[in-house]
């Protein structure tokens, strides 16, 4: 195990005096003493002092030591949340100890239960040390776990000083003791973050323990009871950094159908999860080994958690970054050539209405919050008039009410280079993040992927003129399929669906000259679709030359 | 590709005489080709791709008055290649 001699030392310090003050603490509940409170006080006072010296150094190694490594790092980084949330503690005890004053009688204390309470925190206490220093999980779960039933031992006191305020009497003294129990309860808050910064420099990864439970339960409905410790959670987490494509690949087949370590755990809302499930399932049928196979699913009430196959591959926008061109070719290829597939799979020949100014509109006030000058007033020059921006998306949605697309196929819904993964071995392509996946528009994948590309924050001459050519290899295959389904109205779809993408990928973008650039653009094609509407909508042509940078 | 190269014009004009160099503008963008020159020195401008135009008006007091146009674009850099790795080809 990886050990930072001094800083470690000062660790086991901290979390020493830190039991010892939850001891005093303990003891001046039962007995309260002039001398012992001073005590607590001036143990306060060192404690603090001793947490700045741990942050300075963890700083100072971090910064100095270039040869740390991640596991290095995550392990300091660790130490110092820990040191910071154990001072916090030893707040929490002098804030127990101060209130104590205002009780006329500290005897009334006892008839509450604050003793399980506290020996809970000793326990958990106890436990940082030999936690770390093992690098054990359960003990790191342990620890998390007192969090719980700390709140649970809270709310039964609780409701217990809330029936005795009722009554009437010793008012003033019950709210003092209720302010005591909840301290003991933010003791537990401190011991939860504790407790997952042992989780973090044991598995690298920043988790939250709901996120554990529900993935315990998903992996028990699906077989695995044990398999909690066996997992890989680099994968569960999806980091796919560092990745990168070689040009012998290897391939590792799982045995027995499917692998629990090669998996990827999702928990969240009922409503997400399950629309990723349905659609999930939906791509298996239409086009299997496209999207994540389900492993299992489990639902506990408005939470739901999903265990899908593990993808193997590289994200397109790192293909398109660091590999080499003819690899980004290549992959490009097979993308298109998936694409045709699933559409001319899944084609319906009934016209549909678009909506990409209404997806505008959604996302609006999001626009706002991030680039408040986004939208522009309406001004004139001389006898020249300029639209403000909200008369351009009113006047742009009247114009979208008046043609449909041709046809709808389903659409990934969110098709963004990084939703896409290259699977350099077996020469596949995988979709990722399916929760917005529909039948519609194709072009609404077009224009999202396009952007998606110019949208990179990357200025390198030589990086651009990859994604350039990698929008411009698109533009042409989605062009040409327009063209062999007599699509007439493609190219101003797809100017609609442009300044749907650009207008809604300003909020991501916090680099505001850049953001500005797309808005600007977003309002030029807007513009465009003003002035030749009396044209026929098949005349009109997208101007490309908004999708380079 | 040679490294910047720049032009600067200053001047006192009237309504009458500021309209032919507007004019003269006007003319560029319409042929895409923007000539400016000096004794020793010539900068060709070829506005065919997207263009930034801002505009900025300011009075002072009343009485100093100033109308800025700027107009900028990026040469489309995109030559629409293959990028990296040119075959060439030596005798």
């Amino acid at each position: 195990m990886l050990t930072f001699e001094g800083l470690e030392e000062n660790l086991k310090f901290i979390t020493l005096e830190v039991e010892n003050q939850t001891l005093s603490t303990i003891h001046f509940m039962e007995q309260p003493s002039r001398k012992l409170y001073e005590s607590i006080i001036a143990k306060d006072d060192y404690i603090d002092n001793l947490k700045t010296v741990i942050e300075n150094k963890c700083f100072s190694i971090i910064h100095t030591n270039s040869s740390l490594g991640k596991k290095g790092i995550n392990r300091i980084r660790s130490i110092q949340t820990i040191c910071v949330n154990l001072e916090r503690i030893a707040d929490f005890c002098v804030n127990i100890v101060r209130q104590m004053s205002y009780l006329e009688d500290y005897r009334i204390l006892k008839r509450y239960e604050y003793d399980p309470m506290m020996a809970e925190i000793r326990q958990a206490l106890a436990r940082v040390l030999p936690v770390l220093s093992k690098g054990d999980l359960t003990g790191a779960l342990a620890v998390c776990k007192a969090e719980y039933v700390l709140d649970q031992m809270y709310k039964t006191n609780f409701d217990r000083i809330m029936a005795d305020i009722q009554q009437g009497s010793r008012i003033t003294e019950l709210i003092t003791i209720l302010f005591i129990f909840r301290y003991i309860e933010r003791i537990g808050d401190s011991l939860l973050n504790i407790g997952e910064a042992l989780i973090f420099s044991i598995i690298g990864e920043k988790i939250k323990i709901e996120q554990f439970q529900a993935l315990q339960t998903t992996l028990a409905k699906s077989g695995f009871q044990d398999a909690i410790g066996e997992i890989d959670f680099q994968s569960i987490w999806g980091s796919r950094s560092g990745c990168r494509i070689s040009r012998v690949g290897q391939k590792e087949e799982a045995e027995g159908g499917y692998d629990v370590r090669g998996s990827i755990f999702k928990e969240g809302g009922i409503k997400k999860i399950a629309a990723e499930k349905a659609s999930l399932e939906e791509w298996n049928r239409i086009y299997p080994g496209l999207a994540a196979r389900i492993y299992g699913y489990n639902e506990d009430g408005e939470n739901a958690s999903l265990l899908v196959e593990y993808l193997p591959g590289c994200s397109l926008d790192e293909v398109i970054l660091t590999s080499d061109i003819s690899f980004v070719d290549n992959a490009l290829f097979i993308l298109q050539q998936t694409l045709l597939e699933v559409w001319d799979a899944t084609i319906k020949a009934e016209p549909e209405a678009t909506n990409y100014i209404e997806q505008i509109r959604n996302r609006e006030e999001a626009i706002l919050r991030v680039h408040p000058d986004a939208f522009r007033a309406g001004s004139k020059i001389g006898d020249k008039v300029i639209s403000c921006t909200q008369g351009l998306l009113a006047r742009c949605g009247e114009i979208e009410r008046d043609f449909l697309a041709p046809f709808t196929v389903m659409i990934h819904g969110d098709c963004n280079v990084n939703n896409i993964l290259y699977d350099h071995p077996d020469q596949r392509i995988h979709f990722i993040d399916l929760h917005r996946s529909r039948h519609f528009d194709y072009v609404q994948d077009v224009s999202v992927f396009l952007v998606s590309n110019f949208r990179m924050p990357m200025f390198d001459p030589l990086l651009r003129e990859r994604l350039n050519h990698v929008i411009l290899t698109f533009h042409q295959f989605a062009a040409e399929f327009a063209a062999r389904q007599n699509d007439a109205t493609f190219d101003l779809r797809l100017a609609f669906a442009l300044a749907r993408s650009f207008f809604t990928s300003a909020r991501f973008e916090l680099n505001s000259e850049f953001a500005r650039e797309m808005v600007l653009r977003a309002h030029f094609l807007m513009e465009k679709i003003i002035d030749q509407h009396e044209n026929p909508e098949e005349a009109f042509v997208c101007p490309k030359d908004v999708l380079f940078l | 590709m040679s490294g910047d190269q720049k032009f600067e014009f200053d001047s006192l004009q009237d309504t009458g005489t500021i309209q032919a160099f507007l004019q003269s503008l006007i003319d560029g963008f319409s042929k895409r080709k923007i000539v400016l020159s000096t004794e020793n020195e010539e900068i060709v401008l070829h506005p065919d791709s997207l263009v930034r135009f801002s505009v900025k008006a300011r009075r002072k007091d009343g009485l100093k008055n100033q109308l800025g146009i700027k107009i900028s674009w990026k040469e489309p850099s995109i030559e629409l290649k293959r990028p990296e790795k040119n075959l060439k080809i030596n005798n």
